[in-house]
């Protein structure tokens, strides 16, 4: 009952205690709003409030002195923001991130300050969305650069008013940082994952930075330890220092990029034919960091090279063996046709007059030998035109031509042939060589000649890059196309031996010549219309 | 005159391995009245034997006729062996071949020689050796008898 007694005893207030209350009260309330208003509009920096204990004085060097001291040490911008955008409160830092006075900020409205693009983050300031949150917006005071910012806002309800609490962070050097960091990041991804070896070694030899493909060349992660300790060039003598260190002293004296073939031990010992290539890397002043590697693992090309070189010294083997053999074949197998032909004939003579029969069977025989005899003679020149030296004598085609038609004078004369040539030019061939493709190609036009018409034959030449295109023309019988390639075969001929005598050599002898020189024949030509025979030979020495 | 230098006394080594080739060189000899003894060799070594056995009984040849493609000594080695040796430096040697390599006729000239004979395929070609050998013959009787 006790309890009861006391609450009872505050009721019965005189009406003149509580009227007397009231009127306290709200004389305090329109002191708060005052302050606020004089806060508001920056009017004021101290504020004296009254009390039942007497007059208060706040000012704001007193009681917020600690929080203005943060605020305007705080490198980042802070506001505090009416909901209509109205800014109340401002730091020296915000006023100077948009270079306007701080008394001229006090009292305008952020959008003024905000490009007009990013103007809609202002929308979440109103109390009706009462919407906490962050933004990146740029800066942009009338007339002035845009400055990228950080806008963090958080709403506050301060003595019955919202407000906006905003926080100002510039992001232009953090910008600059983050490009950088951003660029570094891109530039250590591509060389991580660049598909061949790359390495990045600084003055010591160290590694400090190396692509995926490097770890797996080495067999081991290389990151961080000596280039020498995973990468060992031999050196070729005690005496010699360590080859990389070599280059990387280069380096450190201002060589340009080196390059050198090298073989290095892996810490796992397999040795690698490597072909490493530096280049310097410098900062943008210049002063050397160290060089970049790419190492290109040439083992297996290395290895494959081997196998074909080997393979092709082989095959070179087995050439020259071949046409010893055919050289000795056709050498050896000439002695015991001569004697057949020899005895063939001695036995003629020996029978003195003989039936028809009999002396046609031993003409039969004695001719089959000269042909074979031929044919041998033949096949022995045809092996013999790789051994004729491709030495650096310059032959005149002139001069070549000349002593040609001299020996087919009586074959030119007998059938009144006209020989006609472009000036010809002294070209690095042998003469030798020369001297059998006029031979060939001429005596084949003199052979093949229409006998309706005289022979004229024309030998042309003119200048193709670093070659000579030479041409033999006639108004001859012509080849049909389907044999084109067919006549340059050994012993192929279009015809008995009875239409046009010949072994069918010449264009073989002619062709392997070229082949000798990279150069290359054909034949341009219709049946009954005569025949062009081109070919190519160098203009220049070691074509 | 012609008659009286063929030497009937002096004789003449043939270096040849084809008894196909004997058999006409003797012929073509025969056939220009070369009465001269002709000594066959079968191979070089024999060639020397025959030159130093007869040598031992002091008879140098008058002529050599040297195949050069001949089993154990090539007729280059024979050529080389002669000129080597004084008392035979100056016979008169006579080269047979069925090659016309500029190399052998060269390698064979630098040692001197009266002839180089290719042997032919046609038996009337081949039948001038004898001719060939008669004139070699006649030319060298005055400087053996010097």
């Amino acid at each position: 009952m006790a309890a009861g007694s006391r609450e009872a005893n505050l009721l019965p207030e005189k009406h003149e205690e509580l009227l007397e209350r009231i009127q306290e009260l709200e004389a305090r309330l329109a002191e708060s709003e005052e302050t606020l208003r004089a806060l508001r509009t920056g009017e004021v920096d101290a504020i004296v409030t009254s009390g039942p204990d007497g007059d208060h004085i706040y000012t704001l060097k007193g009681a917020d002195a600690a929080y203005r001291q943060i605020l305007e040490g705080m490198s980042e911008g802070a506001l505090t923001v009416a909901h209509d955008g109205l800014i109340l409160f401002s730091n020296e830092r915000f006023a100077g991130l948009v270079s306007v006075p701080l008394e001229q900020v006090i009292g305008a409205r952020l959008h003024d300050f905000i490009a007009a693009e990013d103007a809609h983050v202002l929308a979440a300031f109103r109390p009706q969305a009462w919407l906490d949150g962050k933004l990146e917006v740029r800066l942009q005071p009338a007339g002035a650069a845009a400055t990228p910012a950080y806008l963090s806002w958080k709403h506050i309800r301060q003595d019955g008013t919202d407000l906006v609490s905003v926080i100002v962070t510039d992001l232009s050097e953090q910008k600059r940082n983050e490009e950088i960091v951003s660029a570094e990041k891109l530039a250590r991804s591509i060389l991580e994952q660049a598909a061949d070896a790359l390495l990045v070694v600084d003055l010591d030899g160290r590694i400090i930075r190396a692509s995926r493909a490097a770890d797996r060349l080495a067999g081991v992660p290389v990151l961080l330890r000596s280039f020498d300790e995973v990468f060992l060039i031999r050196r070729t003598s005690d005496l010699q220092a360590y080859p990389f260190r070599q280059m990387l002293l280069k380096v450190k004296d201002g060589a340009a990029s080196d390059r050198m073939e090298t073989t290095a031990i892996t810490p796992d010992g397999r040795a690698l034919q490597l072909l490493l290539t530096s280049a310097p890397l410098a900062n943008p002043t210049g002063e050397p960091l160290g060089c970049i590697i790419s190492l290109i693992d040439m083992t297996d090309r290395k290895r494959s090279e081997e196998a074909l070189r080997l393979a092709n010294s082989e095959l070179r083997r087995l050439n020259d063996e071949l046409n010893q053999f055919a050289y000795s074949a056709s050498h050896d197998l000439q002695e015991p046709l001569r004697s057949i032909t020899l005895y063939g004939q001695l036995l003629h003579q020996k029978l003195g007059a003989v039936d028809d029969e009999t002396g046609e069977f031993l003409r039969i025989m004695v001719e089959g030998c000269s042909r074979m005899e031929a044919l041998l003679h033949d096949l022995l020149a045809y092996t013999q035109v790789p051994s004729i030296q491709r030495d650096r004598q310059w032959a005149d085609a002139n001069a070549v031509l000349q002593k040609v038609l001299e020996n087919l004078k009586t074959a030119v004369d007998e059938c009144g042939a006209e020989v006609t040539s472009d000036s010809l030019p002294s070209l690095p061939v042998n003469e030798i060589h020369l001297h059998q493709l006029f031979q060939n190609l001429i005596s084949n036009a003199l052979k093949y000649r229409n006998p309706e018409v005289r022979p004229h034959i024309h030998i042309g030449v003119s200048q193709q890059d670093a070659r000579w295109l030479f041409s033999v023309q006639d108004n001859g019988i012509g080849i049909a196309p389907e044999y084109h390639k067919l006549i340059f075969g050994i012993f192929k001929r279009l015809h008995t031996t009875h239409q046009y005598s010949g072994t069918g050599i010449g264009l073989a002898i002619a062709q392997k010549i070229l082949q000798r020189y990279g150069g290359r024949i054909w034949v341009e030509s219709q049946l009954g219309r005569g025949a062009t025979f081109s070919f190519t030979l160098p203009s220049v020495e070691n074509l | 005159m012609t008659a009286t230098q063929t030497q009937p006394s002096s004789w003449i080594l043939l270096a040849e391995d084809n008894q196909a080739d004997v058999y006409l060189v003797r012929t073509s000899l025969k056939e220009h009245g070369i009465a001269h003894d002709l000594r066959v060799a079968k191979d070089g070594e024999e060639a020397i034997d025959l030159i130093t056995g007869a040598d031992s009984g002091g008879l140098v040849p008058g002529l050599v006729l040297l195949d050069l493609n001949l089993p154990k000594k090539t007729g280059q080695e024979i050529l080389e062996h002669l000129r080597d040796t004084p008392r035979w430096a100056g016979v008169p040697v006579i080269i047979m071949s069925s090659s016309d390599s500029p190399t052998d006729r060269a390698k064979a000239a630098r040692l001197g020689i009266r002839a180089y004979f290719r042997k032919p395929s046609r038996l009337d070609e081949f039948m001038r050796l004898g001719g060939i050998v008669k004139k070699v013959l006649q030319e060298s009787t005055p400087s053996s008898t010097e």
